[in-house]
């Protein structure tokens, strides 16, 4: 009995797997094989394939058997690039965007912003009331026609963010309280601890310039 | 003329003995002010209402830690579901940013896949293709990636 059931345990997967991998579908590879569409099946043998988006998108290119020329398109992807940095420019050069958001790292944690939210900083944080800040750490600035992401920062030169530290308080208490049932032990603590809001004042774009070797590293202490 | 009650002169008596702590009617009044709110007898009666109401603080001890791990599963599950939207995976979605040291985090990027779903499609397409181009795992299953992207010498680091 321990025979059979060690056998089952090793046919069972690979059957499983022989099923259930959407590349090894035996109907697909026909499909693909003939160069005919693709199909709108999404199951095979009553079990549902993973993504029935990706079922619909085109095969991987696979190595070809024969020798084949790569056209290379250095130049007009170049040239597309351009064409998209000079658009983006111009909207920023005009304020034709729309109202920004940014994407930010502050206090270990990421922040979605926009102009005049307020952030409520948790914990320890040294900055006081009133103090106008510049937050350095933009991961991505985003309007309604382009998005700038970060290879980790956007450049300094790039974009500003101004805030200011509108108040900072403690928050409500909170009761920290543990209890062993038939042992005697009962602990119990109050804790309170600092928040700090920050309003985002102004989020603003400079031209785009060319890459550089290494982004946002310039002027910075680490 | 006031007629003290016998609880209330024992109370307000300054000749009785010294006991620390508050007296038996504010302890037991500290415990039913957090019952206020609870149902049926477990909110005046006191020896029901004590039990409850260390239940509910253990409760709110712990939630607090578990709040924070309930949220980092449903981000995830909520990028996994974007990206399979666009015919993507989380991995290709993961591993073609971080090839590329873009450090959005998870949070941050369910929330551009809710609210700014274009700059999600971007991130997500722009990953596929490098994650294609640095030859990274099985991703014939997938299919080819999108066209329309640029990787301007992009090379494994």
């Amino acid at each position: 009995m321990s025979a059979i059931r060690r056998l089952m345990h090793i046919v069972n997967p690979s059957v499983n797997a022989l099923l259930r991998k959407p590349g090894s579908n035996l109907l697909n590879q026909n499909f693909l094989s003939n160069n005919q569409s693709l199909p709108s099946l999404t199951s095979f043998l009553g079990l549902k394939t993973l993504s029935p988006v990706s079922r619909a998108a085109k095969a991987f290119p696979k190595t070809p058997s024969h020798q084949s020329t790569v056209v290379d398109t250095s130049v007009d992807d170049e040239r597309t690039i351009e064409e998209v940095i000079s658009k983006v420019n111009s909207q920023i050069e005009n304020k034709s965007h729309g109202r920004l958001f940014a994407i930010i790292q502050l206090a270990n944690r990421q922040w979605k912003i926009t102009p005049e939210d307020v952030v409520v900083v948790e914990g320890h944080w040294p900055p006081n009331v009133g103090d106008s800040i510049r937050l350095e750490k933009v991961l991505l600035v985003g309007s309604s026609d382009f998005t700038l992401v970060g290879m980790p920062l956007l450049r300094p030169d790039l974009v500003n963010i101004q805030a200011t530290v509108v108040e900072k308080r403690l928050s409500h208490t909170k009761t920290n309280f543990k209890k062993k049932r038939r042992k005697q032990y009962q602990r119990i603590n109050f804790y309170r601890y600092q928040h700090t809001m920050i309003r985002i004042n102004s989020i603003t774009l400079s031209a785009v310039n060319e890459k550089k070797d290494l982004e946002g590293v310039d002027g910075r202490v680490f | 003329m006031v007629f003290w009650g016998s609880s209330l002169f024992f109370k307000f008596n300054p000749n009785r003995i010294y006991q620390p702590g508050p007296s038996k009617f504010w302890r037991r009044r500290r415990i039913l002010r957090m019952s206020a709110h609870h149902f049926g007898r477990r909110r005046n009666c006191y020896r029901l209402a004590l039990r409850s109401v260390q239940k509910a603080l253990v409760y709110s001890t712990k939630a607090r830690k578990l709040r924070c791990n309930d949220l980092l599963k449903l981000n995830g599950q909520r990028l996994a579901s974007a990206s399979e939207e666009l015919g993507t995976n989380i991995r290709v979605l993961r591993m073609g940013l971080h090839h590329a040291n873009v450090c959005l985090d998870n949070h941050m990027l369910a929330d551009l896949s809710i609210w700014e779903p274009r700059t999600f499609q971007a991130l997500s397409n722009f990953a596929w293709n490098n994650y294609t181009s640095q030859g990274l795992g099985d991703i014939h299953d997938l299919g080819s990636p999108p066209e329309g992207v640029i990787l301007r010498g992009y090379k494994r680091q």
